[in-house]
């Protein structure tokens, strides 16, 4: 893994359907459907489209349910890796945060990544679908059910019904209070350099329909000439512009997760550390126990047992929840800041802050950010890093 | 009123630090009556939610004991301990609850001086701070 | 006549206690023989070990009480032998018991008595009078047994013991008792003493802050006289500046031999002193650094470069006190300027010389064995015998035959147990009485609790401080709690019986003790338990003694506030116990000893003249590894042929072991009693299942190419070469040879370590040239000499003799090996002469470092065992368990596990025999009852506990994820990092220790 062969690529579908519903030239739905059809895995793991708001990620060795699934949701919020079944050679599009889950999720051996293709798609961020639709509804003045399509381009949402479209800034729709989940707007990882093949637009020209593709493992070589090979997508190298414009707009998008980052921060960071703790406290008194948040977590390998859940653990006297201090301990060290927790709590709790501020001090102290590599977490690991009296 | 009577868990290993417990009796060195002692095999059998469990049934402080590195009776055990309480510490750190109420310390079976003194200052610094915030509610 | 399955060890330090547990594990009856009132030796009064430091006492501690509690083992403390007769499978021993004045049976160890006896004067041996003690007496807190003992030379029987002693233990009257064992053989393990300089030695005696190292070690120790403060005993303040003088009555003429472990020990010292107090000044004068063993050197280095200990070559002359501070001051030649100098230093450390046991003489003569010149127990042979003596059926441990480190007299006990078991070996088990025990209740997980609480007021040692009957009354509030009693000594006879007769009339299923410390008094109870059918994993004991009255001594309230929290959180912890059963797993004789050198050849035999079936398998064509290829060994000049061929010829001719040549490991997998052996043979393969193996894959010479011009010059070889023309008669005329030592050793960042023989094979070498070479100018460039073992030093001496010129070089100031018009040249810096000085030799000799052979990186992978730097084998500890690796069931010996020179490895091949045979020779391993366990249903396969455990004891088998139980040790480590709780520790389950955690501040139900 990482050992990056530094081969970048435009790529295009070769057919034009494809070329055109994909959301940059169609070349990941038509890779994926050629490492099918050339038995280079056997399943693909795709978003199966509902309309614009809902996707069920499926399994399926069925190229055509992998052309269909072409193009991004941006106003789903799923993370793919709790449904990596890497008992087959499987092919999975993945945003950086689904890469980092299967990564985690391989530490822990719940997925098998010698049997996982990882094709990483650039991420900017999602938005959760209900706040979405709500949004649609009331920013955009259209009715949700009716959205055909939509496309973000140049940092505008663009809803399209079927009496036409409406495009907004992101921007703005963040200043309104909708927009990216949080969790997405402090987000620094956008290109997903973890996986095999890291794939989308930043770097193409405005008037060229096509994939920038960064080659970065053997498995990502090996589906990259397939696709050529198997004529399923056509390349070019891409020119020392591209690659420069793709950093740009990279270290754009980290500065601005850095800004959202303090300022969603800020008002804990000002706490004092007994206020923080009552915030803590209080932030927790919602919680329900339903277990949500922990059925979604793409580093968590428990499954209905677990020591989160644990009775001896529990008591209600307690002033805040062992589940929830259980949580915060097993994933100080695991936490890709994925957001599902918060998207399903259905008491709202700020989860993905929360367990970001306490991760962020292990990644600081002991530089161990998770989901990145194959790094041992500072629980797995046996031996000291320093022998201290030596 | 009584004033503040804090109340300190104690994690000790069989083969050393409890040894080290034992060793300050057999001394008849003197320290404050509040700490309760708990003892497992090796300090790798801590698991850090029993010290997050601790604190949350009201104690005031955890100690977190074990043999010295590289005297583990079973191997490396206590590596483990130390990493498992670095990350457990920082986690208290964000959580807001104040540093001197959680301490790690390597006891050998004859230092029965450093346990006593590292109970009175615990208890000092507990005294000094309060009862934990993280006692819990009962009615 | 029908020999004696039983075994005499003579001496309980650490060798006789490691000779002890070898044998009385495998079955065999063991009478350990202690002529001070307490086993522990000299290991017991060290502060640390090096170079792990590690504490001392807290390692040898549980091995102690292992004895005490063995019921295979009877100790006979402050006894000693009076007489031997008969001959191997029957010796007749007469013991003397002396008169403790103490009832063994009766005393607790309570240590009443000590503050009731008013005459505190003597000088206590154990703190080598830095202390003072009382009549009545323990050497020290760990004693075991723990049993007083009264001082009756200097007691006046004024009685108050007697009087205060609630268990009636004191008996002043008690007379000694001569008893009669009968035995098969005998093992030797009375150590050795620390020389007292004599008066005005570097003015020991007469300077009061002049004292040897092992006052040194008291000083330094938590528990000793100055609880760890370093302080001079002439005033009592720190000191700044510390010096060791080395070789203080050894290597002279009185005492020719090496005390072997002071080099290192003074530099254990140093460290520590530093790292008490990071300023003080330490200065250590030596002759040479003989840091010979594993991980010593870089110990050494470490010292001297990281933590700053000073080394000054030279034996100081003279030592002079200003009476007015007390400070010392030394006159010294430094011998590496030549300048003589004066060092003024606050305290002064003797380095004092092993001496033998004072009682050698008349023991040898009862035994009728033979003592060496210098008064340590002589071995039969010591190249081919180095434990066995002249008398068959006896055999030699430890510092007995000469000093030795603690890891090296380990090993030698283990050895001398395999030795002596074998000539006895039919009897296995005859001696052994098994207790017969009623069945076993059984108690349900769904049965009502029924606990019964037994408070015990340790005379007044609880007593006094903690209200013990309040603290009763609160027990029986306590929910589940059906029985409660009080009583002045629970452990005593009587209330024990107590203890069984409530079981049974009130149908107790869970018993707690609140009484002073599970360390000494759990497996006493336990028993008790289970002698009326309780399962003994139900028993639970409340400390309230050593950690509560006995530490609270001004706060009676508190303390029995303390004991009254304390038990509910013991009777919580109690209602959860469950019954716990002890794993069995069977373990067949079969063993694979891997490398048939000298060390897999011996190892081999031993177990196979045990009676276990060998598998020998070497990747050669033939037998006898290294020592093939060598001519004459040190230091006894035996030729190398004759040691091997009859071991050759031995294994060949052995029905119990199949020797499989010019093969190769293809993998091994499984544990103790199941091991899967693949071999490939030139065009074939086998399988064949062992119980147990025993790595002895030996070393080998490195490559020199690119030192000293080797590779470059053709009269430049190695030692190996030499030994090899030496071997053939191939040496031609010569005139000039320079040997040059330490060639790619003791290097930093690469081979840090020593060879440990390489001193020992150049001197020999030089010895065997210039014996063929009268004329010849034989040079050998060293940077210390390093001849340690026995005899060692004493061969030295005589080459030296012989105008070998041995020229000392500096790590910084290496020699230089080049060519000048066509002659090559050595120039060194002579360090005597204080000059460069070029030799034309006509032959170089390198003595080069050693490494681990090539297979041991795939041997690892396979056996999943540690390597460490130069591609040795790591042990599971390098002081107590030098031969074990830290899975059950794979054993080390030889080169393998370090460079090492014949006599060490054949010591250490019959000590890896013996470890070997333990499970093997009882058919099975037992684990206790708190191993982990897993919920199948729970566990994910996440396999984070796989790499928590450091004994390889977890696996998955298709794709589920298990414990193998007998390998578990139970120290929980994986349960704690388990996420989902599917793993659990029996007996410290999650829900036990979280109920004790929630009964902390109130009484919680559940």
């Amino acid at each position: 893994m990482n050992k990056s062969t530094g081969k970048c690529y435009l790529a295009w579908a070769t057919d034009e359907k494809t070329r055109e519903r994909g959301s940059s030239g169609g070349f990941v739905s038509a890779a994926l459907a050629a490492a099918l059809d050339k038995g280079i895995v056997e399943r693909v793991l795709v978003l199966k489209k509902h309309g614009v708001f809902k996707g069920t990620p499926t399994v399926t060795s069925d190229p055509k349910e992998v052309l269909d699934s072409a193009g991004a949701l941006h106003m789903t919020a799923i993370n793919l890796a709790k449904y990596v079944d890497s008992d087959v050679r499987i092919a999975l599009p993945a945003k950086p945060c689904d890469a980092r889950g299967a990564i985690e999720r391989a530490k822990r051996n719940q997925v098998n990544l010698d049997n996982v293709y990882m094709v990483g798609l650039n991420c900017a961020g999602t938005m959760h679908p209900v706040k979405a639709r709500k949004m649609v509804k009331e920013i955009y003045n259209l009715d949700p059910d009716a959205v055909l399509s939509e496309e973000v381009s140049k940092g505008k949402l663009i809803i399209k019904t079927s009496e036409g479209e409406k495009s907004i800034k992101i921007d703005e729709l963040e200043r309104q209070g909708y927009g990216r989940r949080d969790a997405c707007k402090y987000c620094s990882i956008n290109i997903p350099k973890m996986t095999d093949l890291a794939c989308g637009n930043w770097g193409v020209p405005h008037d060229r329909k096509a994939t920038f593709v960064e080659v970065l493992t053997e498995k990502g070589e090996e589906i990259f000439k397939n696709a050529v090979d198997a004529g399923y997508v056509e390349c070019e190298p891409a020119s020392d512009k591209s690659i420069e414009t793709r950093e740009k707009i990279d270290q754009a998008m980290k500065k601005l997760a850095h800004e959202w980052h303090e300022k969603l921060f800020e008002p804990i960071n000002k706490l004092s550390d007994s206020e923080r703790l009552e915030y803590y406290i209080n932030a927790f008194a919602s919680c329900t126990g339903c277990g949500a948040c922990k059925k979604v977590c793409p580093p968590c390998p428990c499954g209905e047992d677990a020591k989160c859940t644990m009775t001896e653990f529990q008591s209600e006297a307690h002033r805040i929840h062992m589940f929830n201090m259980v949580r915060l301990l097993h994933l100080m060290d695991s936490c890709i800041g994925c957001g599902r927790c918060e998207d399903v709590c259905p008491a709202s709790i700020p989860l993905t802050m929360i367990h970001m501020r306490f991760t962020e001090r292990i990644q600081k102290k002991l530089d161990h950010i998770p989901g990145i590599d194959m790094k041992k977490p500072p629980l797995f690991e046996t031996e000291l890093r320093e022998v201290q009296n030596d | 009123m009584k004033g503040f009577v804090p109340k300190i868990v104690a994690f000790c290993c069989n083969w050393c630090s409890y040894a080290g417990a034992d060793m300050a009796g057999v001394s008849r060195m003197q320290y404050p009556p509040n700490i309760r002692i708990i003892k497992v095999m090796c300090s790798g059998r801590i698991d850090p939610i029993f010290v997050l469990m601790s604190f949350m049934e009201g104690a005031d402080g955890v100690l977190v004991t074990g043999c010295h590195i590289g005297d583990c009776h079973y191997i490396n055990g206590n590596y483990k301990t130390q990493n498992r309480f670095e990350v457990l510490s920082e986690m208290m750190n964000e959580l807001g609850l104040e540093k001197e109420r959680l301490r790690l310390e390597w006891i050998s079976a004859t230092e029965g001086e450093k346990f006593a003194n590292m109970v009175k200052e615990t208890v000092e610094q507990v005294k000094k701070l309060g009862p934990s915030p993280l006692k819990p509610v009962i009615e | 006549m029908k020999k004696k399955g039983a075994v005499l060890v003579i001496g309980g330090g650490i060798a006789g206690i490691q000779a002890s547990l070898d044998l009385a594990d495998q079955n065999f009856k063991v009478y350990l023989v202690e002529r001070t009132p307490s086993i522990g030796g000299h290991m017991a009064q060290l502060d640390k070990t090096l170079p792990t430091n590690d504490c001392s006492i807290c390692i040898e501690a549980p091995k102690m009480i292992e004895v005490a509690r063995h019921s295979n083992i009877e100790l006979l403390s402050y006894s000693e032998v009076v007489s031997v007769r008969g001959s191997v499978g029957n010796f007749k021993v007469r013991v003397l018991k002396k008169p403790r004045y103490v009832d063994e049976e009766k005393c607790n160890g309570c240590g009443e008595c000590v503050a009731a006896c008013p005459y505190i004067k003597h000088l206590q041996e154990f703190e080598v009078g830095l202390k003072l003690r009382g009549n009545i007496y323990i050497p020290f807190p760990q004693a075991s047994p723990l049993v007083y003992t009264i001082d009756r030379e200097h007691c006046f029987a004024c009685g108050n013991c007697k009087v205060i002693c609630e268990s009636g233990a004191i008996d002043l009257y008690q007379k000694p008792e001569e008893i009669e064992l009968e035995v098969g053989t005998i093992i030797i393990a009375t150590g050795y003493s620390e020389l007292v300089p004599e008066k005005g030695v570097y003015g020991y005696g007469v300077y009061k802050n002049v004292i040897t190292a092992l006052q040194y070690e008291r000083l330094m120790n938590a528990a000793g006289p100055t609880g760890g403060h370093i302080v001079r005993p002439s005033d009592g303040k720190e000191p700044k500046k510390v010096a060791w003088i080395q070789c203080v009555g050894s290597r002279t003429k009185e005492r020719p031999y090496c005390s072997r472990v002071c080099c290192m020990y003074a530099t254990k010292e140093a460290i520590i002193t530093k790292e008490h107090t990071p300023d003080i000044e330490t200065y250590i004068f030596y002759m040479d650094m003989r840091a010979y063993g594993k991980g010593f050197e870089e110990y050494y280095r470490r010292a001297e470069e990281r933590i700053g200990v000073k080394y000054i070559r030279g034996r100081p002359s003279k030592v002079s006190e200003n009476p007015e501070t007390g400070d010392l001051t030394i006159r010294y030649e430094n011998l590496d300027t030549g300048e003589v100098r004066e060092l003024e230093v606050n305290m002064l450390v003797l380095a004092s010389a092993g001496v033998p046991t004072d009682t050698n003489k008349e023991l040898a003569k009862m035994l009728g064995v033979k003592l060496d010149k210098n008064g340590f127990f002589q071995e039969k042979e010591l190249l081919l015998a180095p434990i066995e003596t002249d008398v068959e059926g006896i055999y030699i441990a430890g510092c007995a035959q000469g000093p030795k480190d603690i890891p090296d007299s380990v090993t030698q006990a283990s050895g001398a147990a395999a030795k002596a078991i074998i000539p006895i070996v039919e009897t296995r088990g005859e001696e052994i009485e098994e207790v017969e025990l009623p069945e076993e209740k059984e108690v349900k997980p769904t049965d009502e609790p029924r606990i019964g609480v037994f408070v015990c007021r340790c005379g007044v040692n609880i007593g006094r401080i903690v209200d013990v009957p309040t603290v009763a009354e609160y027990a029986k509030t306590l929910p589940n709690v059906v029985f409660v009693n009080e009583d002045i000594f629970t452990c005593s006879d009587d209330c024990r019986g107590r203890i069984k007769a409530a079981i049974e009339k009130y149908d107790l299923n869970r018993v707690v003790v609140a009484a002073c410390t599970p360390r000494t008094h759990e497996g006493l109870f336990r028993d008790t338990c289970r002698e009326v059918g309780l399962n003994p994993y139900l028993f639970e004991f409340v400390n309230i003694r050593d950690q509560c009255s006995w530490v609270h001594m001004n706060e009676p309230e508190e303390a029995t506030e303390k004991a009254k929290d304390l038990l509910r959180m013991g009777v919580a912890r109690a209602r959860l116990l469950e019954p716990e059963e002890e794993g069995e797993l069977s373990v067949g004789p079969d063993c694979l000893v891997i490398g048939g050198g000298i060390a897999g050849m011996t190892a081999a035999l031993e177990l196979a003249n045990m009676g276990f079936k060998i598998k020998l398998v070497e990747r050669e064509q033939e037998l006898g590894g290294m020592l093939r290829n060598l001519y004459k060994l040190f230091p006894t000049d035996a030729p190398a042929e004759e040691v091997i061929a009859p071991k050759i010829r031995a294994v060949h001719e052995h029905k119990n072991i199949e020797v499989y040549t010019g093969v190769e490991i293809k993998g091994i997998k499984g544990y103790i009693g199941n091991f899967e052996v693949i071999i490939s043979k030139k065009d074939s393969e086998e399988v064949f299942n062992v119980s147990t193996v025993i790595v002895a894959t030996g070393s080998q010479e490195i490559d020199a190419t690119g030192y000293y011009g080797y590779g470059e010059y053709d009269n430049v070889i190695t030692q190996l070469q030499l030994e090899r023309m030496l071997k053939e008669g191939a040496l031609k005329e010569l005139k000039n040879v320079v040997i040059i030592n330490c060639v790619g050793a003791r290097e930093e960042g690469g081979r840090t370590y020593c060879c440990r023989f390489g001193c020992g094979v150049s001197i020999k070498n030089a010895k065997y040239i210039k014996e063929r070479y009268p004329d010849a100018n034989v040079f050998i460039l060293h940077r210390d000499v390093r001849t340690v073992g026995k005899r060692g030093e004493e061969y030295y001496n005589d080459v030296r003799a012989k105008d070998v010129k041995f020229i000392r070089f500096s790590k910084d100031k290496k020699p230089l090996v080049f060519e000048e018009g066509g002659k090559l040249i050595v120039k060194v810096y002579d360090s005597m002469l204080r000059t460069d000085i070029e030799i034309e030799p006509d032959l170089v000799v390198l003595t080069t470092a050693t490494e681990g052979a090539k297979g041991a990186g795939a041997l690892k992978k396979m056996l999943k065992v540690p390597i460490e730097v130069g591609n040795f084998f790591h042990e599971a500890h390098v002081k107590l368990r030098p031969l074990d690796f830290a899975t059950d069931g794979i054993y080390l010996c030889g080169c393998a596990h370090s460079p090492k020179g014949v006599v060490d490895t054949i010591t250490q091949a019959v000590g890896a025999a013996s470890r070997a045979s333990i499970p093997m020779g009882v058919g099975m391993v037992k684990s206790e009852g708190i191993t982990a366990v897993i919920n199948p249903e729970a566990c994910v396969n996440c396999g984070i506990c796989m790499t928590m455990c450091p004994y390889g004891a977890i696996r998955t088998v298709d794709r589920a994820t298990e414990v193998i139980t007998a390998v578990c040790k139970g120290c929980g480590t994986c349960v704690a990092a388990c996420p989902t709780g599917a793993l659990e520790q029996r007996h410290y389950q999650n829900k036990q220790i979280t109920s004790q955690i929630k009964n902390v501040c109130r009484l919680v139900v559940e």
